[in-house]
């Protein structure tokens, strides 16, 4: 089963294209890592795939809502006033999920061990902030979880820990995981793409 | 998060009050068509003592005006701010216009407030929140046009309808934006409540006290009034000010 799909997607920039005739297939349960040098068009792609950016060629099969995503401004996508728990409950919370809290209190115990959870977002470090946006992807209710270098903030101490988290919780759900780290390839996914001046090109086994 | 600046010490602060008090000492020296322009600090002081039945009332006179001038301008600029936001997306025109008004001194309105509700407190109260609702109206309108945050997108990303993003984001990303505005709004209310008693002839208040010192010529009074406006203003801007930073402090 197909969970999102991208057929031959332009995105046109300023001054060049920011995706060009771009295709990716994204099945049930599949982890595909998305590499690319910087400027090669992977956040906007993510953006088109989560419906975020329009594109102005080609279709897009957008699976339904409730996608797990962690943005590559992390920072800026955490709730500062609310809690750790408040925000890792979020995905639960807005699609009235009567778990929203167990499931955030369990994740959080696993993803973020020694923040309080009742600490507000906005106190928390950039690599406490990461991960907070890590384990409420994770709570997503959907099929699909896109982390956009989910790491990049990330201790090297601390990066081990998590990408056994993200192993371990992805459970069935598909991801895109958007990364420079040749060691998240390796550990997580399954198949690469490669994206190069806004083409997508499938890298060998 | 913006981080604390270290305290001078204590001998630094206690200099500059020294010499402060020194240079108003100083210009308390300076004689204008025979008489002092402004009252030395100990006799400042001295007044103090024989103001003290009276100043209170009046200092608890002028806070009101202000305070429910300002809860009334506050609570109009809401509104009309809200409104207006919507109202803008079809007739940008209406922020010019508000721009517009923002910018007529609030005391001219004064005479406006007079013929509509007569010499009386209603008139003094209105004048206070005429000089708030537009500042009021104009910050609500910059939060509500406030570009879609990375926040909201993940929101919809979720599934969220658009009143739940709506909770989640709108009243805390203003939050910001309205206390900048709240402030701005208190120090105008105190200017346009204190000028307000001196020109329509308040029987109580920090304004009434000025005009009546000088007229009778009592500039140990007068020093003491102005000082004491001062220091209601600074008050409340010092109370905004640590709510504001407390805000920021929380959008970090």
């Amino acid at each position: 089963m197909i969970v999102a799909a991208l057929d031959r997607v332009g995105v046109r920039g300023r001054d060049r294209p920011m995706l060009n005739e771009a295709s990716l297939t994204l099945r049930a349960g599949e982890r595909v890592a998305l590499v690319g040098p910087n400027g090669a068009g992977k956040t906007t792609l993510v953006r088109v795939l989560l419906g975020l950016t329009s594109p102005d060629e080609g279709a897009v099969q957008r699976t339904a809502a409730g996608v797990g995503y962690v943005p590559q401004g992390y920072a800026e996508s955490l709730f500062p006033w609310f809690s750790v728990l408040r925000n890792v409950a979020m995905p639960r919370l807005v699609s009235r999920r009567a778990d929203a809290y167990d499931t955030a209190r369990a994740l959080a115990d696993r993803i973020l061990p020694g923040i309080d959870p009742r600490r507000l977002a906005g106190r928390l470090s950039g690599g406490e902030k990461q991960a907070t946006a890590l384990a409420r992807a994770l709570a997503s209710t959907g099929d699909l979880v896109i982390a956009d270098e989910p790491f990049s903030a990330t201790a090297a101490s601390s990066r081990e820990r998590l990408r056994h988290a993200l192993r371990e919780e992805l459970g069935g759900r598909a991801l895109l995981l958007v990364t420079h780290d040749a060691g998240d390839v390796a550990d997580l996914c399954e198949r690469t793409v490669r994206l190069i001046d806004g083409r997508t090109v499938e890298a060998p086994e | 998060m913006s981080e604390r600046r270290p305290s001078p010490p204590l001998a630094a602060n206690l200099l500059a009050l020294a010499g402060t008090i020194g240079v108003w000492w100083a210009v308390a020296q300076i004689r204008v068509a025979g008489r002092p322009l402004i009252a030395t600090p100990m006799a400042t002081v001295a007044a103090l003592s024989g103001a003290a039945p009276t100043l209170g009332g009046d200092l608890a006179a002028t806070a009101a005006r202000t305070g429910v001038g300002l809860a009334a301008g506050v609570a109009a600029g809401l509104v009309i701010g809200a409104l207006a936001a919507v109202v803008v997306r079809r007739a940008p025109v209406i922020e010019g216009l508000l721009d517009l008004a923002r910018s007529v001194p609030p005391v001219v309105i004064l005479p406006v407030c007079l013929l509509a509700f007569g010499y009386n407190e209603l008139a003094r109260v209105a004048t206070v929140a005429s000089g708030c609702v537009w500042t009021m109206s104009l910050a609500v309108m910059t939060a509500a046009s406030a570009p879609r945050s990375a926040r909201r997108e993940m929101l919809d990303v979720a599934g969220a309808t658009p009143l739940q993003a709506l909770g989640w984001t709108q009243p805390w990303e203003s939050l910001g934006v309205l206390v900048v505005g709240l402030r701005t709004s208190a120090s105008t209310a105190v200017v346009v409540a204190v000028v307000t008693e001196i020109i329509a002839g308040s029987e109580r208040g920090l304004g009434a006290r000025v005009i009546a010192a000088q007229i009778s010529g009592d500039t140990e009074g007068l020093t003491l009034d102005v000082l004491v406006a001062g220091a209601l203003g600074y008050v409340i801007n010092l109370g905004l000010r640590g709510l504001e930073r407390r805000v920021r402090q929380l959008d970090a």
